[in-house]
């Protein structure tokens, strides 16, 4: 696997693109042409950068955004594709995005997999946002993520077998790239530290 | 009912904490077979994983069936 990192930004060229990527690039598309800020938290970070798995879903967090942003966005992608939880686009912001539920936006007559936005919640969800790190894949598309040594953290404090298997993936690519200091500060914050002697190291 | 098997919790513990342990281990060995494989390859597998569940189309939009918060 080729990655380079130059000046914060993480190159993957030459990797042929799965469905779950389409799907994840048409829907930030719209994202980016409205300007808004999202970062991806999911597994599918992990999966981005190699993992051996598939996903029903890839997770998102939005900055707060007002109805008339939401209008546009909510046009646009009905496009190509649907929310699959509200089908009333004022209900989906008033009731779920505004109040801090999650949205699933899956390709038209599809269920999965779904593009899942929320707002941030707490300052974790707000610092990731902030901090989201610029990944150009095939020097073609750009898509945000949650910072590596976060993301590795946050997935032993889920701890599910998937889980952890996606934090020992992510490790194992970057563990001579990621920054130190600041995964002992998440891992330590999230009472992880056994999990990652255990599993990681 | 008869000839059920009897049920070993304790022996399905011990199983199912060997398989993570083996998953773990499969993902070193992946990694390290990822340090040394060109994108374009390693991709070409996950492509192929990942596109054989390409999204079934449904007959009617999926939000047809949406299940509302307030229901």
């Amino acid at each position: 696997m080729e990655i380079k990192i130059i000046d914060n930004i993480y190159y993957i060229n030459n990797k042929l693109i799965t469905e779950l990527d389409t799907l994840v690039i048409d829907f930030i598309s719209v994202l980016d042409k409205y300007n808004i800020k999202y970062v991806i938290i999911s597994g599918y970070v992990a999966i981005l950068f190699g993992r051996s798995r598939n996903s029903e879903d890839v997770d998102l967090f939005i900055e707060k955004i007002n109805y008339n942003t939401f209008e546009k966005i909510w046009i646009e992608l009905c496009n190509d594709f649907e929310c699959i939880i509200e089908d009333n686009m004022k209900d989906a912001f008033y009731e779920y995005l505004n109040q801090g539920l999650p949205l699933r936006f899956s390709k038209k007559c599809t269920f999965i997999p779904n593009m899942e936005i929320k707002t941030p919640k707490d300052e974790l969800d707000i610092w990731s946002l902030r901090n989201r790190k610029e990944i150009r894949l095939n020097n073609n598309h750009k898509i945000y993520i949650s910072p590596l040594e976060l993301q590795i953290a946050y997935k032993l404090y889920l701890s599910s077998e998937k889980d952890i298997e996606d934090a020992k993936h992510l490790y194992n690519r970057f563990k001579n790239k990621l920054d130190n200091k600041l995964l002992n500060y998440f891992v330590k914050e999230l009472k992880v530290t056994i999990k990652f002697r255990k599993y990681l190291l | 009912m008869t000839d059920l098997p009897k049920v070993n919790l304790k022996e399905l513990k011990k199983q199912k904490e060997l398989n993570f342990k083996q998953r773990l281990e499969f993902i070193d060995k992946y990694s390290d077979w990822l340090d040394k494989t060109p994108n374009k390859k390693w991709s070409k597998q996950q492509k192929a994983m990942i596109d054989i569940n390409k999204p079934l189309k449904l007959s009617s939009p999926a939000g047809k069936y949406n299940i509302k918060k307030k229901d």
